[in-house]
């Protein structure tokens, strides 16, 4: 009876996060190769911005932000407003999809932004490290993080279930204990190796 | 089949089972650092090489691990070598007489999980394998859950419900 129910559990904790464990899948595949999975080239572009009179520069970066569609990189944190040599407002917005680095060259009336774009390895990358600490000021980004941060509990709790049926009800497999052997040794022996 | 992919569930989810539970609790680390206890711990070592060594690359092969960062003041070499989980050696060397001094920082339980998570070399090797078989996990249960005809319609309402929301997700945030 427990362990049906054990089972039942552990079978919809894994339909419920499904995708978010293939975003897992994914990105611990491209890990060995995510050096190499680079971003695009920087594109430069211009855009016309007046800076409206008495505005600090939080206020200036939050109406670039939504002039410019960058809903992922808000809230505004303070490492984003910064100057350059020329004491123009550089603002260095960091995303999920890459970097947006916007210089608001107020007398010529105008913004200089440098886009680089995340290949979609660092995409997933940036989503599946995202989690219930991390506060987006974007409904959709902070739904992930929530939803996320459930789906890893969930892998918690089926790795706990997992193990309390292969107990319940298959301890007797030879191949089941072969399995769980090689795992913690190959883990052990990883762990000596590079501690 | 059913008894040949159940088999293949079990025996990859056995493999995988101490390194997704430390991945797990890892990312737990990440996340909510601030439930974790104190993470770091210090002693320091007194050693004695040859003197006159100006090489931090010479010395660092006592230790190993990484040489991250060499700084090189009148008599005195300074150097760090930091392993990949997360254990750092603070080298002071003086050059005049060899008197050593070693700073040997280790990271707690949590940390050393968070820190086979992030690593790169061997251990991301390790989490690409794993991920294999996270991903095989996923093709097996989802098969073995499609056989179990009792639980195909509510589990076909999970299943659409999560692609539907996690997929829309990810679609309409790539887009900006």
């Amino acid at each position: 009876m427990l362990l049906r129910l054990i089972k039942k559990l552990h079978t919809y904790a894994g339909l419920l996060t499904f995708l978010n464990l293939a975003v897992y899948g994914v990105v611990g595949l491209t890990i060995p190769f995510v050096r190499e999975s680079k971003s695009a080239a920087p594109v430069v572009r211009y855009r016309g911005f007046s800076v409206p009179a008495n505005l600090t520069d939080r206020q200036v970066a939050e109406r670039i932000c939504a002039v410019l569609g960058l809903s992922l990189a808000t809230p505004v944190n303070n490492a984003v407003l910064q100057h350059d040599a020329a004491n123009n407002l550089f603002l260095d917005f960091w995303h999920a999809n890459g970097r947006d680095q916007v210089t608001v060259l107020e007398k010529e009336g105008r913004l200089r932004i440098e886009t680089v774009r995340n290949s979609l390895a660092l995409y997933l990358y940036a989503l599946h490290e995202t989690t219930a600490a991390f506060h987006s000021g974007d409904w959709r980004m902070q739904f992930w993080a929530d939803y996320n941060e459930f789906a890893m509990w969930c892998l918690l709790g089926m790795i706990a279930s997992g193990f309390a049926m292969f107990v319940g009800s298959r301890s007797g497999s030879r191949l089941a204990q072969v399995s769980l052997t090689a795992g913690c040794c190959l883990f052990a022996a990883l762990y000596f190796w590079t501690r | 089949m059913y008894q040949k992919l159940r088999a293949l569930h079990l025996a990859t989810a056995l493999f995988s089972l101490v390194f997704l539970l430390a991945y797990g609790i890892g990312a737990v680390e990440f996340a909510h650092r601030k439930w974790m206890g104190p993470s770091e711990q210090s002693r320091v070592e007194s050693r004695r090489f040859a003197p006159g060594i100006t090489d931090a690359r010479i010395l660092a092969r006592e230790w190993r691990g990484e040489l991250v960062a060499i700084e090189n003041s009148p008599g005195v070499l300074k150097f760090r070598v930091a392993t990949s989980l997360g254990r750092t050696f603070e080298v002071t060397y003086l050059i005049a007489t060899g008197e050593t001094t070693v700073k040997i920082t280790t990271v707690g339980f949590f940390r050393t999980l968070a820190w086979m998570h992030r690593s790169r070399g061997v251990w991301a090797y390790a989490a690409a394998l794993v991920s294999l078989g996270l991903l095989t996990l996923g093709a097996t249960g989802i098969y073995l859950w499609f056989q179990n005809h009792k639980e195909r319609w509510i589990g076909g309402a999970f299943v659409v419900v999560e692609v539907v929301i996690a997929l829309g997700l990810i679609i309409s945030m790539r887009g900006g």
